[in-house]
């Protein structure tokens, strides 16, 4: 059976140009732009000061004591979720989603950061009050998308890429995948991303951000604009779609992404991962680069990206196919870092139905490799059997997306109307790695003085020590190095280089509190020494793929590479990746890696929600621990059977209900491991296993909790015990504040 | 501008780019940048203009300026020493 084709069934948009997609794109077309001083936070210290700000929309719909409690990024993303759900007819009367089972795949780089932003500049300022335990509790990502969970009435799986400035078009293609590999029939895709001091005065201090005008793609441009914006794609698949009777915009035809790791902010200079990027689109696509007539550029105007990508576009797109037309949207609504990959495939999903081509702005003198392909304003619309639209971000991940217009023939595939928990192939474990705290507890001060018990790695173990020798992560907090001995051991136990081919090695990272140590210390040296003296050593680490990056570079990976960001169950969707990669034949083997670091600021955030207290069972852990997986076969000792995602709460009756419905999924289980010690879910898992008389495997030792790593901590130590115990091992793994999620193990002894 | 010593922009430069060089194998002519360097990148140079503002008040204000002028921190003492003393602001 062919796989399922892809198509878009809504699509929704807030940017600075409009409130909607109509909106924005007629300004977009007509050659708008905006660029305005920056007023959401204070600017004075920065080179720059402007930037494209939206201006947000009323909300008359929502509750004002629900809209009272959304941060920014949640009242740009709602809007836009909601035009794309009434356009694939999705909503009901009241406005909530007719679906109460709703998979995501989103991006965003900073989430609700300026929250977090004001909970330091109140712990430094040694603030107290209610509101800082608000700020903790909703910075992180996943509370903007539970925020939009509550909002519309539904629940679901959910994936969140962090893959800096093409993790709009990594979510998009994910959710492409997801479908592909017939773990989903519909997924709502998409990014969204504020402006935030934090990443604004980053940007300002690399010096990337032009005090002149916004000129992608001109050879005097000197920087980018930021912007702000959410946008959002319903992906179906066709059969899916046919069934409902749903409107059919477009096909996403094609995806291709890649890991450039010449260097953690530079692209290389021919711009070789994009070139892969766009040819891997094009070939899942079936299409030739001729096929090709707009392509939405990531044009972001800094020298080094706009060169690097106009070499790509330029060795692609030759003889027959030059007359492609090429334009960055970024001069009209800015870098919208986390958002970009979503509002630009929109952009060149409009191309694709209006033949209308957005033009590039404030160019003077253009780049020669490219300046006969560049769209100018007032050009007339052509017909277009394709359109393309492709990113690249810091940290090298580079996403390329092809779209074509929809052709009504027999359905490709089955609709697949419930997500399975079984994995088709099963996975593989191959090789383990971790990388865990010293077993003696020791005390650790948080900024505020207090000193707690803690479980720590010992950096100067000489298998890590020597990591510190590597130029590559010289700036690197320790979160790096614990990934990469992890990760190391993990391959040498697949058999190393002559088994596990680097060339081709994908990588998948699961992040909690992730880049936490380097996004501190840059925001505690901006609040201490002001915006000039932000720190440009210390900023591209606190971009949470950054320790993704580095472990391609040093690994010499050369396969795709996703970072996903969520509570513990980021564990479970970073397996799910590696599944549809795997399942999809993208890759042979994939490298899934968790790591967590303490930190100061992370103890004194524990403290402040009172899971660090005196004499409580809440001690916090950090290290490492990874997998190697491949596609299984019958006889492999140890393999992962299946996955279950999606089980979201907020409070503890949701809880409840989720960790219910969790095991409900598993009726023939009777073994189970009790992996929530330590932990907000403790009690509950007690409960549960005292009702359903799980036997539980003795014997995993107390590291602490250190919420991705020890998820990872828990699947190593499961896999070791399947093959004797020979019968299936459910693995919980109790996301503390998004959803709870679990993996099947299955062994086979005697091999 | 007064003289300072390479003592004192060694510690900068420690105290600035994260390097695991021994820091007294930089002397005034070790070249900070390209072949045969200590490994400074593009980011380094930023963050050195930022903390050679920080400390001693002077801004580098273009990147041909900032390439002169970081090719060792015997050329970063010269240049120093040539600026006027920007009202006693050295911390």
């Amino acid at each position: 059976m062919n796989n399922p084709t892809v198509v878009i069934t809504g699509i929704g948009a807030v940017t600075p140009l409009g409130l909607n997609v109509a909106s924005s794109w007629q300004r977009l077309i007509a050659g708008a732009e905006v660029r305005t001083p920056v007023t959401l936070f204070d600017v004075s210290g920065c080179r720059c000061q402007r930037g494209a700000q939206v201006s947000l929309p009323d909300m008359p719909e929502v509750d004002p004591r629900r809209l009272r409690r959304w941060s920014r990024a949640t009242r740009l993303a709602a809007p836009a979720f909601r035009e794309a759900l009434a356009m694939a007819g999705m909503l009901d009367a009241g406005g909530f989603s007719t679906r109460k089972h709703l998979t995501l795949s989103v991006s965003t780089t900073g989430g609700a950061m300026a929250l977090a932003e004001h909970y330091l500049r109140g712990l430094l300022a040694q603030r107290r009050g209610p509101g800082r335990v608000f700020e903790l509790a909703h910075y992180q990502a996943h509370h903007q998308i539970l925020d939009l969970q509550d909002h519309f009435g539904f629940r679901g799986p959910l994936s969140i890429f962090a893959n800096a400035c093409a993790s709009g078009a990594n979510a998009i293609g994910h959710g492409a995948d997801l479908i592909r590999a017939g773990l989903a029939d519909l997924v709502v895709t998409g990014g969204y991303e504020p402006l935030t001091e934090l990443i604004y005065v980053g940007f300002d201090c690399l010096q990337a951000m032009s005090t002149d005008k916004c000129r992608p793609f001109d050879t005097a441009r000197n920087g980018l604009m930021l912007g702000e914006a959410a946008a959002f794609l319903v992906l179906e698949s066709e059969a899916h779609a046919r069934q409902r009777g749903a409107d059919i915009l477009g096909v996403v035809a094609g995806y291709g992404h890649s890991t450039d790791i010449n260097h953690l902010t530079q692209p290389h200079p021919r711009g070789v991962a994009l070139l892969s990027a766009m040819r891997q689109a094009l070939a899942e696509a079936n299409l030739t680069p001729n096929n090709i007539g707009y392509l939405n550029a990531h044009g972001t105007a800094t020298p080094l990206n706009d060169a690097s990508e106009c070499a790509a576009f330029a060795e692609l797109f030759t003889g027959d196919s030059a007359n492609v037309r090429i334009s960055s949207t970024k001069a009209a609504i800015g870098h919208t870092l986390g958002a970009a990959g979503a509002i630009e495939a929109i952009f060149a999903l409009q191309a694709l139905r209006t033949g209308v081509l957005p033009p590039n702005l404030n160019i003077r003198q253009a780049e020669t490799a490219i300046a006969a392909r560049l769209v100018t304003e007032g050009e007339r619309p052509v017909s277009l059997r394709a359109t393309m639209s492709v990113n690249l971000g810091f940290g090298g991940a580079n996403a390329a997306l092809v779209f074509t217009k929809y052709m009504e023939g027999e359905p490709s595939g089955e609709p697949r109307l419930s997500r399975g928990i079984a994995l088709q192939p099963p996975l593989a474990i191959v090789g383990v790695g971790t990388v865990q705290p010293e077993s003696e507890t020791q005390h650790m001060a948080g900024l505020a003085g207090r000193e707690w018990p803690v479980r720590r790695v010992n950096g100067q173990r000489p298998e890590l020590a020597r990591w510190q020798t590597e130029t590559r992560v010289r700036r690197a907090s320790g979160l790096t190095v614990f990934m990469l001995e992890a990760a190391r051991q993990a391959v040498d136990a697949a058999g190393g280089a002559s088994v596990v081919n680097r060339a081709t090695l994908g990588i998948v990272a699961a992040y909690h509190t992730g880049v936490l140590a380097s996004t501190g210390k840059f925001f505690q040296n901006v609040i201490k020494d002001g915006q000039r003296f932000a720190s440009p050593n210390v900023f591209p680490e606190t971009v949470f793929n950054s320790p993704t990056s580095h472990l391609a570079a040093v690994l010499g990976a050369g396969g795709p590479s996703y970072s996903v960001v969520a509570d513990e169950s980021a564990w479970v969707s970073a397996l799910q990746v590696a599944a549809t990669w795997l399942a999809n034949g993208l890759v042979e083997h994939v490298l899934v890696v968790a790591g967590e670091e303490l930190d100061p600021l992370a103890l004194d955030a524990y403290a402040t929600v009172r899971w660090l207290r005196r004499g409580g069972a809440f001690v916090p852990a950090e290290g490492a621990g990874a997998v190697v997986l491949r596609r299984a076969a019958a006889n492999d000792p140890v393999r992962i059977t299946g996955l279950a995602e999606g089980f979201t709460h907020r409070n503890k009756a949701q809880a409840h209900s989720a960790a219910a419905q969790l095991f409900a999924r598993f009726p023939g289980v009777r073994d189970v491991c009790l992996t929530a010690t330590g932990t907000v879910w403790a009690g509950l898992e007690r409960e549960f296993h005292a009702r359903h008389s799980f036997q539980v495997p003795a014997g995993r030792p107390d590291c602490g909790a250190a919420f991705v790593a020890s998820a990872a901590w828990q699947t190593t130590w499961a896999a070791a015990q399947v093959p004797a115990l020979g019968r299936q091992l459910l693995v919980p793994v109790w996301g503390h504040s998004a959803q709870c999620s679990a993996l099947l193990l299955a062994g086979t002894s005697g091999t | 501008m007064p003289n300072v010593s390479i003592d004192d922009l060694r510690k900068l430069l420690i105290d600035n780019c994260i390097l695991k060089t021994n820091p007294a194998a930089i002397t005034a002519s070790t070249p900070l940048f390209g072949p045969d360097s200590i490994g400074l990148d593009s980011l380094d140079a930023l963050q050195m203009t930022v903390g050679i503002e920080q400390r001693y008040g002077i801004p580098i204000k273009d990147s041909e300026t900032a390439r002169k002028v970081l090719q060792d921190l015997g050329t970063l003492r010269q240049w120093l020493a040539e600026q006027p003393d920007p009202n006693g602001a050295a911390k």
